[in-house]
């Protein structure tokens, strides 16, 4: 299977265990720990996960705003407590975007893309970056494209006279 | 002001809350598949794409059009490197239909409209595009690449990155300019440049970038299914050495690489600086040359056909010039004595 299909059902599987697991605020790490170790596990890369994937993760984590305002009216009405809902629900999201966040980097520490400390000697390439290219072009053979050129050049009749075929086609039908 | 039942029910339509369309298809209208109107507007379609072929529309040179033909109905994926010449590219497609008369619809959130009209015309008069944006192109030069603008205009239509604020870096901006060149039917090509930049959306704004360029890839394939002309949209890969050498094309699209099922014709360019030459690899495409590459000169800003012999003769050319520079420059560290 191709990876990112992997990667995504990976995903999707997860997300879906996430209705009968525990939640709160200890499990939230945990959680994403488990599915990152599986997107490990499936050869996932920060390239393919960072700006893909993981934004999905986070959201899939995030409670439904139903819950968080009960959650909210019940904790008001046990204590004080100096937040709007708004606030409340907010700062509930945020903890949960910083420990996916946090836990991703450990799993796919960051890397800044394309980088590449050489000097760019050719065009927005470097020396070494350029040979790769060309090593990676040079495996696919040249077309002559000599025939087709003349073909195309020679192409005269390639109209179709549509009304014509129509009345061949469809006649009195 | 109060709204009868319909105009609400409009209204909601127009501002995306409207009630979803029912599905229905009726055996009847299945089994009208084959009847007169359905034959005719099939051969009404097919006489249209002729008809655009009978056009010969120039896809950057003489080698690519008869190899890859330009029409109606295809998406042209055109990948490249960061810096390895996608606005050239853009400049070498839209110039000859320029010259053909054919408008076409420029989209481009990487370069300005006036360097996109100035790289056509630099084509045009053979001047180097770069010597303008390095402040070295004398001013009498200037003057004739702008003079130029008022007739590329007529033709090259740009919409770039200031344009509505932005627009065209949201799904929604671009689906619109595309309905709009198709409601038109004069329009031979539009060209997108580039895939990635068109992340944002005004719709939805919590949508990832993924998501954003995820919903244009599907879009774009129904699109194309019905273009009235061919659409090529400009995409950014990873390095060749990021991805291990990998052949595979998908694996190094940034971002989004399902872009790649839409796609009816996918071409790869990679430059080659010592040849002069740039090389256009075709990884997919519906006339069976998938796989391989044509080999094209690069001179003063355009991609020009060459034989095998010339290109030979560039690769020594090349050779000879690069051992000169090691040797000049050894010789600057005074590690070789004359």
């Amino acid at each position: 299977m191709d990876k990112s299909k992997a990667l995504e059902i990976a995903l999707v599987e997860w997300t879906a265990s996430l209705k009968s697991r525990d939640r709160s605020r200890k499990s939230v790490r945990p959680n994403f720990e488990e599915l990152f170790q599986k997107w490990k596990d499936l050869d996932g890369s920060f390239d393919d996960l960072y700006e893909t994937l993981l934004p999905k993760a986070i959201k899939a984590h995030l409670p439904v705003p139903s819950v968080a305002r009960s959650m909210y009216k019940s904790i008001k009405q046990k204590a004080a407590l100096d937040k709007t809902e708004k606030e409340f629900i907010e700062e509930w999201n945020h903890s949960i975007e910083a420990a996916g966040t946090e836990a991703f980097f450990e799993f796919f520490p960051a890397t800044t893309a394309d980088h590449d400390p050489e000097p760019k000697t050719f065009g927005a390439m470097s020396a070494t970056e350029y040979r790769a290219q060309r090593r990676y072009a040079d495996q696919f053979p040249t077309l002559d494209t000599t025939e087709l050129v003349k073909q195309w050049r020679e192409q005269k009749e390639y109209n179709l006279d549509v009304e014509t075929v129509l009345d061949d086609v469809l006649g009195d039908k | 002001m109060k709204f009868t039942p319909e105009q609400m029910l409009e209204q909601l339509k127009l501002a995306g809350k409207g009630p979803s369309a029912e599905v229905d298809i009726s055996l009847a209208e299945i089994e009208s598949f084959g009847d007169k109107d359905s034959l005719r507007e099939m051969i009404t379609d097919i006489g249209k794409y002729k008809k655009m072929l009978s056009e010969r529309i120039t896809f950057i040179n003489d080698a690519l059009s008869a190899t890859i033909p330009f029409t109606r109905e295809n998406l042209y994926l055109m990948c490249a490197y960061t810096g390895s010449g996608k606005s050239t590219v853009a400049a070498n497609i839209t110039y000859p239909l320029w010259q053909q008369k054919k408008k076409t619809l420029v989209i481009s959130n990487e370069e300005s409209k006036q360097d996109i009209l100035f790289r056509i015309a630099c084509l045009h008069l053979g001047m180097n595009f770069n010597d303008y944006k390095k402040g070295q192109m004398p001013n009498d030069d200037l003057l004739k690449v702008v003079g130029l603008f008022p007739e590329i205009s007529e033709y090259v239509k740009v919409l770039d990155v200031t344009y509505q604020d932005g627009i065209t870096t949201k799904v929604e901006g671009i689906k619109k300019a595309l309905e709009a060149v198709k409601q038109e039917d004069s329009y031979s090509c539009v060209l997108i440049d580039y895939f990635q930049l068109i992340k944002y959306s005004i719709k939805d704004s919590k949508k990832t970038s993924y998501e954003n360029l995820n919903d244009l890839r599907v879009w774009l394939g129904q699109y194309v299914k019905s273009s009235t002309m061919p659409v090529v949209l400009f995409a950014q890969l990873y390095s060749v050495s990021k991805k291990g050498g990998a052949k595979d094309i998908d694996t190094r699209i940034k971002d989004c690489s399902s872009i790649v099922e839409p796609a009816t014709v996918i071409v790869e360019i990679v430059p080659n600086f010592e040849n002069k030459t740039s090389e256009f690899i075709i990884h997919k495409d519906r006339f069976g040359m998938a796989g391989k590459k044509i080999v094209c000169g690069f001179e003063r800003g355009r991609y020009t056909m060459v034989s095998d012999d010339e290109v030979a003769q560039r690769a020594l050319e090349g050779k000879l010039a690069a051992a000169a520079n090691k040797l000049s420059s050894l010789e600057a560290y005074g590690n070789v004595k004359t």
